[in-house]
């Protein structure tokens, strides 16, 4: 459904996106990760067809981004990352318009529809200026629905928004993925996009990673990590858990021990048994999955490191 | 090109501008003073005052004795038809150089490009928006200058003598749309390629210099303006016009840059 290969866009001197390649599938979530500067606007701008790429090939919904300029806008609902409506309008008035451009025949019915879905039927005759972020972003994303695109581009979905609204927004974003609608969206909620996304790709003016969650967290979190808490520690269990096979670290913080393993399939059960016959009382014992957000700054902090980010 | 689109965008500025005050406030003041106001002081200073302030070489067609209505005549045939340069230049540009510039600043730019419009369609839409106004306006004080004059000077010129010739129909209906699409198009130009409003208004500004250059050609250099000279200036705008109208397009995709 989303296509990139290789592209590279600059202003000026400055790089903002180097050779990025990527592709999203139909009824997917992708999420793009990276600090500020990192290029996810400018590729969320290049797929929008608002700024012609330097080079590369990108397609979306089977459209050429140079060829079919188009075609591919109207395949494709933005959201900007700044609420970009027009403020003197009313809410009715700001959809009545953008129907216009897109060409829906008979918008009425659908804006009601995605009003009332957004919970903001009520506010339809009143300025945006009177509204809430939250709310605007609301009417932002109705804005993006209306022509029922099959491509939708977040640019920070859920940017500033109350914790409410969020949750709406991420519901949203679900449904229509599940609706089969392709999801591109960028965030600086890690949290949100582990929560929201089938697959990630980490940027910082070029691809640092990609994949599920689960995949970045194998590929860059190292060895997985198993969670012990018991009632007391003793040098007798850390020297027992020591002893099993597969066990890389045993580290003590208090009366929780955190054991690096090879294959925590197996160690859980072999760790369970040794502390029991060691005299401990098991609490709790559980395999650690890093966050995200340990993961992101790992793969950021790995490609400043090698010094190749270019911001 | 579709025309629904064009439209669309032309009535969303119109909508937005009517919901200002700094366009309607700044535009009915300009059609008021120059279709009303200043007609009445014009008329009124010369009946009070007798002055009389005619270069010689100025032709008086009309069949009316006395030097009031020679001044009079001359008043309104030489300075008075380029307000109606003037007043599409101020309202227009308002309108033009808010175009791209405007949106930009708001933030709604992005959305705009994102949308599947033809650039043409775009920016149309735009030229359209800001020309209407401005043609309107200054059709709406002409339509108010004609009854303002005839009724304070038909005693000087024994009836309704304006407008005195069809100079004033060049001008009003020819001229000056084909002026301000001319204003328009190098506005909406210059709103394309700087980042703010202010920075479009200030280079739309320069459109003023040729309408100085007509009055002080009248007043000091015995210009005159007949029908004829009116048509030539007319054909040769509208050769201008043409010509903004093949490279506007090419200027506008530029404009980029702005999201850039």
């Amino acid at each position: 459904m989303i296509e990139v290969r290789g592209l590279t866009k600059s202003y000026g001197e400055k790089v903002a996106v180097r050779d990025l390649s990527f592709s999203v599938r139909r009824g997917e979530i992708f999420g793009l990760l990276g600090p500020n500067g990192a290029g996810k606007t400018t590729t969320i701008r290049v797929l929008a067809c608002i700024i012609p790429p330097d080079s590369g090939e990108i397609r979306v919904n089977d459209h050429d981004v140079r060829e079919e300029p188009l075609l591919v806008k109207a395949s494709v609902g933005l959201l900007p990352e700044r609420t970009s409506l027009y403020e003197r309008l009313t809410v009715m008035e700001n959809l009545l318009f953008f129907a216009r451009l897109y060409g829906v025949e008979e918008p009425l019915p659908q804006i009601r529809e995605l009003l009332d879905r957004l919970e903001i039927k009520d506010r339809a005759d009143e300025p945006v200026s009177k509204l809430s972020k939250g709310l605007k972003q609301r009417v932002s994303i109705v804005r993006a629905l209306l022509h029922d695109p099959p491509v939708l581009l977040l640019d920070e979905p859920t940017s500033g928004l109350d914790p409410m609204s969020a949750e709406v927004m991420r519901s949203l974003i679900r449904d229509m993925a599940a609706r089969g609608k392709t999801v591109l969206l960028s965030s600086h909620n890690l949290w949100e996009v582990q929560q929201l996304c089938d697959r990630v790709a980490v940027i910082n003016t070029r691809l640092l990673a990609m994949g599920s969650v689960d995949e970045l967290s194998r590929k860059f979190s190292g060895p997985p990590r198993v969670r012990l808490l018991v009632q007391e520690v003793s040098d007798a269990i850390l020297n027992a858990i020591r002893s099993i096979n597969g066990v890389i670290t045993v580290e003590r913080r208090g009366r929780e021990i955190l054991i690096e393993v090879e294959d925590p399939e197996e160690a859980v059960p072999a760790i369970s048994e040794v502390v029991v016959r060691a005299g401990g009382r098991i609490l709790e014992i559980s395999v650690v999955r890093p966050e995200l957000d340990e993961l992101f700054v790992r793969v950021i902090k790995d490609e400043v490191g090698q010094g190749s980010g270019s911001g | 090109m579709r025309w629904d689109r064009v439209l669309a965008v032309a009535r969303k500025d119109w909508r937005e501008a009517l919901r200002g005050t700094w366009m309607i406030a700044p535009s009915a003041f300009l059609v008021a003073y120059f279709g009303v106001v200043l007609p009445v002081i014009l008329i009124y200073t010369a009946k009070a005052t007798g002055e009389v302030l005619i270069p010689v070489n100025v032709p008086f067609p009309l069949r009316v004795e006395g030097d009031l209505a020679r001044s009079l005549y001359f008043a309104f045939q030489a300075v008075v038809p380029l307000i109606f340069l003037v007043i599409p230049l101020a309202v227009s540009t308002i309108l033009a150089a808010d175009g791209f510039a405007g949106e930009r600043e708001r933030g709604t730019l992005e959305l705009l490009l994102a949308a599947p419009l033809d650039e043409r369609e775009l920016l149309l839409g735009k030229v359209l928006a800001a020309l209407i106004p401005g043609v309107i306006s200054s059709w709406a004080t002409f339509l108010l200058m004609v009854p303002t004059v005839n009724l304070l000077s038909s005693d000087v010129f024994n009836g309704p003598w304006f407008p005195p010739g069809p100079e004033w129909i060049i001008v009003v209906f020819l001229l000056s749309p084909l002026y301000s699409f001319l204003a328009v198009a190098i506005t909406c130009a210059l709103s394309s390629r700087v980042r703010s409003v202010k920075e479009a208004q200030q280079g739309a500004g320069i459109l003023i210099i040729p309408l100085l250059v007509v009055v002080v050609a009248q007043v000091f250099w015995g210009l005159v303006v007949n029908a004829e000279s009116l048509i030539t200036a007319s054909i040769l705008l509208g050769g201008v016009d043409a010509i903004m109208v093949l490279v506007l397009p090419r200027s506008f995709r530029g404009m980029r840059y702005l999201l850039e």
